[in-house]
């Protein structure tokens, strides 16, 4: 059976009439995982716990368990805790470490019936977003295996292997990689979802989210883990909004913003301008509404998301000290311990921006950068939210490019990564945000990104939905094609 | 030269009896095995650490911060302090750096008969850190263990003003900060115990003049007595230093309880940068003013307060007002005696007399005391009613603060009433007078003080029972006739 | 404002890594530009707009206090290579 052509929920209906679909579940995606090993994907694929897993689900079911995910595969990024399954952060820092503990989000979908498949590939801790961090190595995209992926998370849910990933998404970076591999990438409003169990980097601007190929996925997907959660204190509290309901929604009208300046990120791709311009005229008809506003401050977002999230990083990532868990050097002195083992622990690119956060909210330095780029973050706020006022969403690319070559691992970053020149802005205003695919003349992923109200993940699903519905369909590389 | 003076200001840190953490639901109880009191929070696990605020921890430390007569903060907010040590599992300390609780406010001690304000600079929550074992003694330890129990127990730091003048000031700022807290039932202060901590900054000047050098940090002050003898030893060691026209070093100074000096310490942190900054998983939160008044609604009456209504409701010297309200338990014990023996000077003697001086020598709290104010009223009533001699009823206390037994019980079991009755004394007495000749002629022969020895043969032979007055009575009525 | 190599030696030291001399060319080199593009942002006034710190506006919040069950000894020390039966290790620290 073609299982990726099934929307999710359908799935989990047949799964909970007949069990046994399960064992086929378990047969393609250990095919699949075959088939899309060259790129590295994956940190860790367990074939037995999949089983275990699927076992357990088999019980549920027959306890006649409403499970809305039932046997729906769904992967983690590896930043995302599981209970005494190793959780890596893609670093060698945590090489070995097990959580005690689940996360929320591993906690919501296993409750629902949903199968983890795996814990996806990721930049170490999940910080940028250009290949060259991981102790594992990059996660190479489907459509082009000399590019990026970005995330593990995006190739996955690309290649057909499974409907849906769940990933972080910090100041875009789940965003560009699922606009680097041709997929529906969505961010909700912080808060949203718990980051209980989540290893983030930058608290005030973390958000999980969620990777798919069909709107009606990630609506579901979306209503399982989101939900106010007492030990998060920035959870948002009150009800959460049944998405699943709000894609019924057909005559919404969409009035939507685009920047006036919006092609001018630096780097930014000829082949990713002219499509993005052919999708913006196509868009125009119907129900939906373009306009082109100035925004003054915008394009400064990604400047300021490298100093504030530096600076958060850290600061949480200070706990990496050899002691209680993860990779310890040795060393004579206590001081001398913790300078080897977060030396000998994190990659090069990874001890550079930790130097930088120290570096900008030094004593000398907080006034003028770190609490500058707060309050340049509380201007985008603003202009953002006027805009949001007055339109219903706000238009972009998703990315200046679409995905880099993979670099040599010597070569280094920029501190400040023009690919996230657009998704920055969502991310320090705590904004749900949205991309959906566009392609470029030579058929590459790029992608049109979406930013609703806070607390309006509903337009954004629709945005999406509509996108289907007018026939921009998705293409897929051809899951035999990939060797 | 001209005249110095001291300007000491003191940083005491204290742990909240609250049940739980500061940001987690682990229990604060203190005695557990090493790590038995820890969870992903205050371990700082990877993926572990959103903190959630105890509610009653909030409370407490506005409580202080309203008894102390703070400034309230009108948000609640808690800042990360960075730095790198072995008790600290986040490498980040969560704390109050940019709005502290309250700001600005005093204490009255009394000293020298005088009443005189100590300034607070702020006082402002935070999470205590970890626990540095040894394994054998620091020397021979092949490395240091680490427990962090203690790790995320909630502590208020309350800072003074530089306004403490002497070693003296300084422990009577500390007892009455410590009555204060005590009164509000949200730490138990225990200085021995490190429930009660205190660090104190000092340097000398002249008088109201410029500081004469840089002011030191003194640590380890582990009792009331080590603050007094550290902070003397200071004063002293940094006069020397400025008469033999060296300069006061600003540096961390550790004080040797049974050296009875103080050290310069070995920093502890290479870097003094914390680049604090609010933490962002903690937004703030609104103090409302119904949220306070509702606090505040609950305070007690404090110790300066009690310690005046003592004074004028019972009329007691100021010394036993003092010593009193000291303590909420000892005061409460006090006034609950009175309501069933109104005899507010009797009732003081016997609690600052015989109670403390027992209390004392058993090193033992009042709460923890056999005797309850019942007990003692209806031993003050016996003696009141010639059932008991003040010189017996003493005895019997000592036996009620063994036992925890009635004294009634007591009195009785042991035979202890007083003998009043004139026809058995007159008997005794006879005897007396017969087998003491030499006394009745001393007595006669104008020694006077033969008489008492007379009184103390009647003593001898009734077991101290008989009641002194009519032995008195009796004796000097036979003798003179 | 400039940057000197011994500032990004210090925070380095202040973040506990340690970086090679190659690589701390190169940081000052990123930093260095980001934070001059950075000055450019700042020819905006700032200083009378508040600075946003956290990720919305919603109030924190409080919870009871109320014991709740910690770790077992033996999952808390699980995932440490440098522990007895009971606690953490680490280089003998003297401070005295
Ligand atoms: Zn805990």
């Amino acid at each position: 059976m073609d299982f990726y052509k099934i929307p999710s929920q359908k799935l989990a209906g047949q799964v909970r009439e007949d069990p046994a679909l399960l064992d086929e579940i378990f047969a393609m995606l250990s095919h699949f995982h075959n088939e899309v090993e060259d790129l590295n994907i994956f940190i860790l694929f367990d074939p037995e716990n999949i089983q275990k897993e699927m076992t357990f689900l088999k019980e549920k079911i027959a306890k006649g368990k409403s499970l809305s995910l039932a046997g729906v595969p769904v992967s983690l990024e590896d930043n995302i805790c599981t209970e005494n399954i190793a959780t890596t952060c893609g670093s060698k820092m945590l090489s070995t470490y097990k959580p005690p503990f689940n996360s929320w989000a591993s906690e919501k979908l296993q409750e629902a019936g949903a199968i983890l498949a795996g814990k996806t590939n990721l930049e170490e801790f999940g910080v940028g977003c250009r290949g060259n961090s991981s102790f594992y190595g990059a996660a190479k995209n489907p459509w082009d295996q000399q590019r990026i992926a970005g995330k593990g998370a995006a190739a996955a849910v690309s290649t057909l292997m499974l409907p849906l990933s769940i990933a972080t998404d910090t100041i875009g970076e789940l965003r560009q990689a699922a606009s680097y591999c041709g997929v529906i990438g969505f961010r909700p409003t912080y808060g949203r979802v718990s980051r209980r169990g989540v290893i983030e980097y930058a608290s005030s601007m973390a958000q999980l989210g969620i990777i798919s190929r069909k709107t009606s996925d990630l609506a579901a997907a979306l209503e399982i883990i989101s939900g106010p959660d007492p030990q998060d204190p920035t959870s948002l509290k009150g009800e959460v909004p049944s998405y699943r309901a709000s894609l019924q929604n057909e005559e919404k009208v969409f009035k939507i913003a685009v920047p006036d300046n919006w092609d001018q990120a630096p780097g930014m791709e000829k082949d990713v301008k002219e499509c993005f311009l052919e999708q913006l005229h196509n868009l125009t008809a119907g129900r939906v509404q373009v306009e082109y506003i100035p925004l003054r401050y915008f394009h400064k977002a990604y400047l300021a998301a490298a100093v504030i999230s530096a600076a958060e990083a850290f600061s949480n990532l200070a706990n990496y000290d050899g002691v209680r868990f993860g990779y310890r050097g040795e060393g004579k002195s206590l001081q001398d311990m913790y300078i080897k083992s977060r030396s000998e622990g994190f990659s090069s690119k990874l001890k550079q921006f930790l130097t930088f956060g120290a570096l900008v909210s030094s004593g000398k330095h907080y006034e003028d950068y770190f609490l500058k780029s707060q309050r340049m973050r509380t201007r985008i706020k603003n202009e953002l939210a006027d805009c949001l006022e007055r339109y219903d969403l706000l238009l972009t690319p998703t990315t200046p490019f679409t995905a880099p070559l993979a670099k040599p691992d010597t070569e280094p970053d920029q501190l400040a990564d023009p690919a996230l020149f657009y998704t920055a802005a969502a991310s320090l205003a705590g904004l749900p945000a949205l991309t959906f695919p566009l392609y470029t003349s030579v058929k590459r992923p790029a992608g049109l990104q979406f930013m609703g109200k806070a607390g309006d993940e509903a337009s954004l699903l629709q945005i999406s939905a509509l996108l289907e519905e007018r026939g921009i369909s998705l293409s897929f590389p051809n899951p035999g094609s990939i060797k | 030269m001209p005249e110095m003076e001291t300007v000491v200001g003191l940083e005491v840190h204290v742990e909240l009896i609250t049940g739980t953490k500061l940001f987690c639901g682990c229990s604060t109880a203190f005695g557990a095995d090493p790590n038995t009191n820890v969870c992903p929070v205050c371990l700082g696990l990877p993926g572990g650490t959103l903190p959630v605020l105890n509610k009653r921890a909030a409370e407490f430390t506005i409580k202080a911060a309203q008894a102390l007569n703070c400034k309230i903060s009108e948000m609640l907010t808690f800042d990360r302090k960075n730095y790198f040590y072995a008790d600290l599992p986040k490498g980040y300390q969560i704390s109050q750096f940019f709005y502290p609780m309250g700001t600005n406010g005093d204490v009255e001690i009394n000293i020298d008969g005088e009443t005189k304000r100590i300034g607070i600079q702020q006082i402002h929550l935070e999470e205590d850190t970890g626990k540095l074992l040894h394994i054998g003694t620091i020397i021979s330890s092949p490395s240091s263990r680490v427990d962090f129990n203690r790790a995320g127990v909630p502590l208020i730091e309350i800072v003074t003003k530089p306004d403490i003048r002497s070693a003296e000031e300084a422990r009577l700022f500390l007892q009455r900060l410590r009555s204060i807290l005590r009164y509000l039932e949200i730490s138990d202060c225990k200085m021995e115990e490190g429930s009660m901590r205190c660090d104190a900054n000092i340097s000398i000047r002249v008088k109201g003049g410029d500081n004469l050098g840089d002011k030191t940090e003194l640590k380890n002050m582990n009792s009331f007595r080590s603050v007094y003898k550290g902070i003397e030893f200071e004063v002293a060691r940094q006069k020397q230093v400025i008469k033999e026209g060296g300069m006061v070093a600003p540096e961390t100074r550790h004080w040797d309880e049974s050296k009875g000096i103080t050290k310069a310490m070995r920093s502890k942190f290479v870097s003094a940068d914390y680049r604090c900054f609010p933490d962002p998983n903690l937004p703030p939160l609104d103090i409302t003013k119904e949220w306070l008044e509702t606090i505040k609604a609950e305070l007690p009456e404090l110790p300066a307060a009690r310690f005046k209504r003592f004074l004028l409701e019972y009329q007691l010297p100021v010394y036993d007002a003092e010593v009193l309200t000291n303590s909420k338990e000892l005061s409460d014990f006090y006034e609950v005696t009175l309501t069933y023996f109104n005899d507010p000077k009797t009732v003081s003697n016997w609690v600052m007399g015989e109670l403390l001086r027992l209390l004392n020598a058993a090193s033992l709290e009042i709460e923890k005391c056999n005797i309850r104010p019942e007990a003692l009223a209806k031993l003050l009533k016996m003696i009141d009613k010639n059932t008991i001699s003040g010189k017996i009823a003493k005895t019997v206390f000592e036996e009620m603060f063994e036992s925890g037994e009635d004294p009634e019980v007591i009195v009785k079991q042991r035979g202890l009433v007083q003998i009043s009755d004139e026809n058995a004394l007159e008997d005794i007495i006879f005897q007396v007078l017969e087998n003491n000749p030499k006394s009745v002629e001393d007595y006669h022969k104008g020694k006077k003080k033969a008489m008492g020895h007379l009184v103390g043969q009647v003593m001898k032979e009734t077991k101290g029972k008989a009641n002194p007055q009519k032995v008195n009575e009796i004796l000097k009525n036979k003798l003179d006739n | 404002m400039k940057i000197s190599n011994s500032e990004i030696g210090n925070a380095a030291w202040d973040a506990r890594v340690k970086l090679t001399p190659g690589e701390v060319e190169h940081l000052l080199d990123c930093s260095q530009k980001i934070l001059q593009e950075l000055n450019l942002v700042q020819k905006d006034n700032l200083d009378s707009i508040k600075a946003t710190f956290f990720g919305h506006e919603q109030p924190g919040s409080l919870r009871e206090d109320i014991i709740t069950d910690s770790l077992p000894l033996a999952k808390v020390l699980a995932n440490s290579l440098y522990a007895d039966e009971f606690c953490f290790h680490v280089p003998k620290i003297i401070e005295e």
